[in-house]
């Protein structure tokens, strides 16, 4: 062995780096000994690698922090921007319908208010009863059930509750466009001694996705429909808010904040797909006695269900048959109170990558779960009773 | 419009295989809160978490990198062990510190100044040489050294025609950094004397 040979065969960084055989390493620290050049070579080798190592090290946590930096400030901006659209929403569906309602239902003119005719809801002969509100809900739900979502993409526009009573005239507020969908109910007040004789009871932003990718889902919007309601809680309907979605970043900081903005994600844009899970999973449910712990119950929006079985402390459940995102998932309750739920899933992405994800599961309201997967997604799913007393006690 | 990245750990895996760097911060976002929850429920506040958590980032990086990373293990399992580890170790750290018989170790275990002077100057003379070498270079020895790559991914993160190039680029680039830094030390030498 030679400083040349050495050179050639590259011996310096096969020895620092442990590649070197017994009997070469024995072989090259001989030559070391007699060599001082060669020592002197290793030596400033070493050092360099060090170097190199320590440099490295920094560049990469370097980008890692600049990163973490950009990836936060984007997220606060988002926030912002959320804000701000709650602003837009609520101006165009609580606003917005108020005045129409005024000026077309009730007829009430500026001139007539000011000289004190000060109508209230409940009183006008023609207030349509929380009866009839129900049965005219029941008659729009099943309209969107054969509804096909039109493809809108990039708009918002209000589909608008055809069943709603006459006065609120959905054409006024048809085509108007929003950058961002909300979801939410409120109150409008139209005089001070009944402030919750108009609420808007339910909202509902119907999305879709516009593409899907192995890498990327893209959401758009595709239409709106709004409940109003009468009297308060009398005509409330309970089954048609919408919701779900955080982003991967986490759009709903705290699952318990009631009115934070959701996204609902569809994961598939087939409504036949939709309609033909939505047949099986209600079948499978009526089928099943409740005695046998087999539980149905399906997201507030109504389109996506979950078929949930209990043995014991294991759960299994069919999230999606058309399989986009997980398939299914095997469940096993890890800890539990009456709050939270934390489970770890096996979940099955239909293809080789079979992975456990940590699953967080909080009570989002009194028969409602938030659930979020690895951080990344989220749902909000509406309880049946029985699951509901069940786990949630 | 939303966008919603949904990678799974294989594309994951396969961004940091092809020196994607901005998959550095969505690894940190996505278990962000895994880890820390760890971290905080064991003793720890959320700046140990995330330090805890970057620093296993950058070993998930060179595990996957250096081709150690097992290619069915998953990135979160791995990550959380590496997590844990680094944890219990900087908790023992910090108990040595604060117990007496820490004490006195932490007095005979500093080093000497004149030491810690020679090592600070020693690094300041790579930085500057480092410095000096092409910037293809300084890449390439990255990925190399630290990376622990193999030439043949080199070659196709650094578009060179093949793994001969890359080799014999890599023995170009090493040789002018070691001719700068004998340079240097000849220089500190003279000045020296």
């Amino acid at each position: 062995m030679n400083c040349q040979f050495i050179d050639q065969h590259e011996l310096v960084d096969k020895y620092l780096s442990g590649r070197l055989t017994a009997e070469e390493k024995a072989e090259y620290e001989a030559h070391l000994l007699e060599c001082p050049n060669c020592r002197e070579s290793m030596e400033l080798r070493r050092d360099i690698i060090s170097g190199l190592k320590a440099e490295g090290r920094r560049e990469l946590k370097d980008e890692l922090h600049r990163q973490i930096i950009k990836l936060r400030s984007e997220n606060q901006a988002t926030d912002w921007t959320v804000l701000f659209k709650i602003a837009a929403v609520i101006f165009f569906f609580a606003v917005l319908p108020s005045l129409v309602y005024y000026n077309f239902y009730l007829g009430i003119k500026p001139d007539q208010e000011s000289a004190g005719n000060n109508l209230s809801l409940m009183s006008t002969p023609d207030t349509v009863t929380a009866e009839r509100v129900m049965k005219m809900a029941e008659v729009d739900k099943e309209e969107k059930k054969s509804d096909e979502f039109p493809e809108l993409r990039d708009q918002f526009s209000v589909i608008g509750n055809k069943s709603s009573r006459k006065g609120i005239k959905a054409e006024e507020i048809l085509g108007k466009t929003l950058s961002l969908p909300a979801v939410g109910a409120g109150q409008i007040s139209d005089s001070e001694e009944n402030p919750a004789d108009l609420t808007i009871d339910t909202m509902n932003i119907l999305q879709n996705i516009a593409s899907i990718s192995d890498t990327e889902v893209v959401l758009s919007v595709t239409g709106l429909s709004v409940t109003l309601g009468l009297g308060g809680g009398g005509a409330g309907l309970s089954d048609s808010t919408v919701i779900k979605e955080a982003g991967q970043n986490g759009l709903i900081e705290s699952p318990r904040i009631a009115t934070a903005i959701m996204y609902r994600f569809r994961q598939v844009s087939d409504m036949a797909a939709d309609a033909r899970m939505e047949r099986e999973f209600r079948t499978r449910a009526e089928s099943q006695p409740e005695e046998k712990k087999h539980y149905f119950y399906e997201s507030i929006d109504g389109n996506s269900t979950i078929d949930l079985t209990l043995q014991n402390s294991n759960v299994s459940r069919d999230l999606d048959p058309d399989g986009r995102i997980p398939k299914w998932f095997d469940v096993t309750i890890d800890e539990e109170d009456s709050l939270r739920l934390k489970l770890i899933l096996n979940l099955n992405y239909e293809s080789d990558d079979y992975r456990m994800e940590d699953v967080l599961i909080y009570r989002f309201s009194q028969d409602s779960l938030y659930l979020n997967f690895s951080d990344s997604i989220s749902y909000i799913i509406k309880l049946k009773q029985s699951f509901s007393k069940a786990i949630l006690r | 419009m939303f966008r919603f990245k949904i990678d799974s750990e294989k594309q994951v895996l396969q961004r940091i295989l092809e020196n994607d760097r901005t998959v550095l911060g969505e690894i940190f976002m996505r278990y962000e809160r895994m880890i820390s929850s760890h971290i905080q429920s064991n003793g720890g506040n959320h700046d140990d978490a995330e330090d805890i958590l970057q620093e296993s980032i950058i070993v998930v990086w060179q595990q996957v990198t250096s081709g150690r990373f097992e290619p069915n293990a998953r990135i979160s399992t791995f990550l959380m062990a590496v997590a844990k580890n680094k944890w219990l170790a900087e908790l023992r750290r910090r108990r040595h510190l604060t117990s007496e018989e820490g004490i006195v170790d932490q007095v005979t275990d500093d080093p000497d100044p004149l030491e810690e002077v020679m090592v600070g100057e020693q690094s300041t003379q790579f930085l500057r040489a480092f410095e000096q070498i092409q910037a293809v270079c300084r890449q390439l020895l990255t990925l190399y050294y630290f990376e622990e790559r193999s030439m043949n991914d080199i070659a196709g993160i650094m578009h060179f025609a093949n793994s001969d190039v890359a080799k014999s680029k890599k023995y170009q680039c090493i040789k002018a950094l070691e001719k700068l830094l004998r340079r240097r030390e000849e220089n500190v030498g003279r000045s020296s004397e």
